[in-house]
């Protein structure tokens, strides 16, 4: 247990001092695993896990899902979704960013990251939203929260690590943030309107779009529609396993970029290299996130945390709880990927444990994980949409958001206290 | 930025044989999928190809990664920092990351030689295993001289 907390204050500290996430986790995991186990046995680890952990045929979804977002990003898809959901939202007060919000979700039905619908959508939405007078905080607020869910309504990079770390299956949870997604959705929209009931010039309302218009709008979405029916639906009726899924959602956003003629070699080309580099940065943090995670498993930690918490004469729920408040905390320090992949393999046996639902456990992680994107000092997505607009200052961008992180409170509450959201959908399958 | 010997001889093949990787799983996963049902015909082994192209796209984008700095770092005190400090976090990272690679090209070399020792090859294909495991070493030592390229930049950048 001690070596293990040592292990976890080491790697803050070299992370602090530039040194990538992967390279200490590598470094300290293996480091600490040999000092445990003997020099023979950590050499041998870390020689299986760099070799096998490239070589799962499960984890070719990763760079396959990258793919189909790279390809999306490139499809200008943003400004029908942003165009379909303003004819129906625009002309109320805050409409605008209510449609952000709603195509955000659009969008993050065919894209895993985050970050990528942030900047897609932003570079769509907030031009539009500032020239109709919203105000700064609100129009850039709403998108770097509306982004987040890109790693909750599926497909999801996120989801797919959670599931690799955990065995669990990763259909099932891909269809479990559908509902949490909406959920999330709504709640976002209460924040907007939270926001212009304080401060009603904040958003200034449109003008109303006819009937006719607003489907031949939605119309235009079809694409999007079909994309998200064939892959996650096809997961969901059992037609696809998730890997078979992901490649055929990787080949339908290049159906759907190439029949707009939006993608000419170069690009093409320069798609394919930013998958690759993408999909490899995460799978070399995997490999260190493994390696690190073996430690501390080695060192205690798992199962001292579990018998501790067993000790404890409180409800589950309150364990939940605390495990949150936790991630809310590592959450303002650490990037998605490595913070799901230095503390699932610690919680996660203790939350199994205690009963929870593994599919159920993962969705809350994502969404705290959405969370730690918004909140200061590090939410990067709010870095994200201040980089896109210099004329908007980074505090001014997490004043915006605040009222989404607490709709992002009340939602988390309600998932917890109410697992059924989650879990009805999968438990269909 | 400059292009010198590495990117021009190395790294820029490379980022074909990469590209043509990543859109090959794709070709073949759809493929599979309608042999298998339009066809009833899943093509053989596809899995394993998928596996043993994934591994190899994987340690063959790294140093492509690296040459472009995309490894995932804690930023946080990076506002804080001057020129200096960060030069000196720069140095720190890349020295770090060459020793950890050049670490993993070690591992996965021995790791080639155990399979040539057992002539082990993969279970449907028969594809033997230890250059599959080399070629990865190679990738994982180049990455070494990538990063070692941008540390020896850095310590001749003056900070402002």
């Amino acid at each position: 247990m001690t070596a293990a907390l040592i292990g976890f204050a080491l790697l803050i500290a070299i992370s602090l001092a530039g040194i990538p996430i992967a390279v200490s986790m590598l470094g300290i995991g293996f480091a600490g695993f040999g000092l445990i186990q003997g020099w023979p046995a950590a050499l041998f680890m870390v020689s299986q896990i760099a070799y096998e952990t490239v070589q799962n045929y499960g984890l070719s979804v990763l760079p396959m899902f990258v793919l189909m977002g790279a390809f999306i990003n490139h499809s200008r898809l943003s400004n029908e979704l942003y165009d379909a959901a303003n004819a129906f939202l625009g002309h109320r007060r805050g409409g605008l960013a209510m449609a952000t919000i709603v195509a955000c979700g659009g969008f993050a039905a065919v894209s895993g990251s985050s970050v990528a619908t942030a900047a897609t959508m932003g570079k769509v939405s907030v031009p539009s939203m500032l020239e109709r007078g919203y105000s700064p905080g609100l129009a850039t607020g709403s998108v770097a929260a509306g982004g987040t869910l890109g790693i909750l309504i599926p497909p999801s990079v996120v989801m797919v690590i959670y599931g690799i770390l955990t065995n669990t299956d990763i259909g099932k949870l891909f269809v479990a943030g559908i509902l949490p997604g909406i959920v999330g959705i709504l709640f976002y929209i209460g924040a907007v309107k939270w926001s212009v009931w304080r401060d009603p010039r904040a958003g200034p309302p449109g003008e109303r779009i006819a009937w006719p218009d607003r489907w031949r709008a939605v119309g235009r979405v079809w694409a999007v529609a079909l994309l998200f029916a064939a892959v996650i639906g096809g997961m969901y009726v059992g037609a696809f396993t998730p890997t078979e899924a992901s490649g055929i959602g990787a080949a339908g956003a290049l159906a759907i970029a190439l029949s707009r003629r939006l993608l000419g070699w170069r690009a093409f080309f320069n798609v394919l290299l930013e998958a690759a580099r993408t999909s490899a940065v995460m799978f070399f943090i995997l490999v260190g996130g493994i390696v690190f995670s073996n430690f501390v498993n080695l060192a205690g930690m798992t199962s001292a945390m579990q018998a501790w918490v067993g000790s404890l004469d409180v409800p589950p729920v309150a364990v939940i709880f605390a495990i949150i408040g936790i991630y809310f905390l590592l959450g303002c320090v650490l990037e998605s990927i490595s913070m799901i992949l230095l503390t699932v393999p610690v919680f996660f046996p203790v939350v199994s444990a205690l009963g929870f639902d593994p599919v159920w456990f993962g969705i809350i992680v994502v969404v705290v994980t959405e969370i730690s994107l918004i909140t200061p000092p590090v939410g990067l997505n709010v870095f994200v949409i201040s980089n896109l607009f210099r004329t908007v200052g980074t505090g001014q961008v997490f004043r915006g958001v605040a009222p989404f992180v607490v709709a992002d409170l009340f939602r988390i509450s309600l998932l917890v206290l109410v697992p059924s959201i989650v879990l009805v959908l999968p438990n269909l399958m | 930025m400059r292009r010198d010997a590495l990117d021009r001889w190395v790294l820029h093949p490379v980022e074909w044989i990469v590209a043509a990787l990543i859109f090959a799983i794709m070709a073949l996963t759809v493929v599979d999928v309608v042999g298998r049902y339009g066809f009833n015909a899943p093509v053989k082994g596809s899995i394993e190809a998928i596996e043993l192209m994934l591994g190899v796209l994987i340690y063959m984008a790294i140093p492509l990664a690296s040459a472009r700095a995309e490894h995932i770092r804690i930023d946080l005190l990076d506002y804080l920092l001057g020129a200096r400090a960060r030069q000196v976090q720069r140095l720190i990272g890349n020295g770090a990351t060459a020793v950890v690679m050049g670490f993993l090209a070690w591992r996965l070399y021995e790791r080639g030689v155990q399979f040539a020792k057992f002539k082990d090859t993969s279970s449907h294909l028969d594809v033997p295993l230890a250059p599959v495991a080399w070629l990865m070493a190679f990738f994982a030592a180049v990455t070494v001289v990538v990063v070692l390229r941008d540390l020896v930049v850095a310590l001749q950048e003056r900070p402002a």
